[in-house]
């Protein structure tokens, strides 16, 4: 029986705490969602407490690809989104600017 | 009460040996590791039950004593317990099935005995949690075999030799509540389960004659016993710590 080729890679989603903030601690691979909750619980809680376990299947997550890397190769080079960019002397140098 | 005491002995083997025998799975044969490593927590968590039972009326060096240094012969697990066909998935899935159906039942005929005040039976509400929990387990697992013809045949193949078994140890628990029908109970929930799954006209419940296990199975359960007897054996006294 072929019983991993049909399996599907699930995420692995822990909540420790009601306050926490949820996150990814892995993934598991099962057949189904019902068995990837109950393998992800037996193994990434084994030891510790959680508030709440997630899985979510990997083939549904939208995810950018190889191709759209480039699109964040600028990302350093707009410094006008770093926090702090219009500080006072910032403003000033820009409003002479516009009224030059 | 009496009929409760001589029937503890049985009850923490078969737990034990339950454990025990899934746990010999991992490492080198499961569908993939993370059931493995699933299989692993689980029957750690039988183990764990096991050791609640022997803790209720021996003393831990009692418990060792009994596990380490106890000849196969002198367990009295069940044989549905101690069926076993390495590498046959269908065969360990229908047996835990069909073992821990029987066990959250049990649980519920011994708690019919005890007093709910004492703490030494607290360990009970636990137990039916985690056994809750794997049957869960085991019932996703029948369901996901149940959905190719080959999954089915071999779960045929090993209801036909475990249900007259499984039946046999449903029908001890009248030695916890004489008068009682735990067959009738037992049946009606595997129905249930299994027409949810929709395998109910797949599986026979004809009270059939046991095929017998005897023979190959305490052939393996003999080596197992002596591979998990063998580090202790060498140095009883060492503290392992």
């Amino acid at each position: 029986m072929e019983l991993t080729t049909n399996s599907n890679i699930y995420e692995v989603i822990v909540q420790w705490k009601k306050e926490d903030i949820p996150r990814l601690i892995g993934s598991v691979r099962a057949p189904n969602g019902n068995l990837a909750l109950l393998q992800a619980k037996e193994i990434f809680t084994r030891r510790e407490k959680c508030y709440r376990l997630s899985v979510l299947p990997r083939n549904v997550m939208i995810s950018t690809t190889d191709e759209d890397i480039p699109l964040f190769d600028y990302a350093y080079s707009k410094e006008y989104r770093q926090p702090g960019f219009f500080s006072a002397r910032n403003a000033r140098r820009i409003r002479k600017g516009a009224e030059a | 009460m009496s009929n409760l005491s001589t029937y503890i002995k049985r009850w923490a083997d078969d737990e034990y040996w339950n454990g025990h025998l899934i746990s010999t799975l991992i490492g080198y044969w499961g569908p993939d590791v993370e059931t493995n490593i699933a299989l692993g927590s689980m029957s750690q968590d039988d183990l764990g039950h096991a050791k609640m039972i022997y803790g209720s009326y021996m003393k831990p060096e009692e418990i060792n004593r009994h596990i380490f240094f106890s000849e196969p012969d002198n367990f009295v697990a069940h044989p549905l317990v101690l069926a076993w066909e390495e590498s046959n998935w269908a065969f360990i899935v229908v047996k835990q099935f069909l073992y821990k159906e029987a066990e959250l039942l049990r649980i519920h005929y011994i708690k019919h005995h005890l007093n709910p005040q004492d703490t030494k039976w607290s360990f009970l509400n636990q137990m039916v949690e985690e056994e809750r929990l794997h049957i869960k387990h085991w019932r996703e697992w029948l369901s996901v075999l149940s959905q190719s013809l080959e999954g089915i045949q071999r779960m045929e193949e090993a209801w036909k030799t475990l249900y007259p078994y499984a039946l046999d140890l449903v029908l001890s628990y009248t030695e916890l509540i004489p008068d009682s029908m735990p067959t009738t109970q037992y049946e009606q929930q595997l129905r249930k389960v299994l027409h949810h799954i929709g395998l109910d006209q797949q599986f026979t419940f004809e009270m059939t004659e046991k095929k017998s296990l005897s023979t190959v199975h305490q052939e393996i359960f003999r080596q197992v016993c002596m591979d998990m007897q063998a580090v202790y054996r060498l140095d009883p006294a060492a503290n392992w710590g």
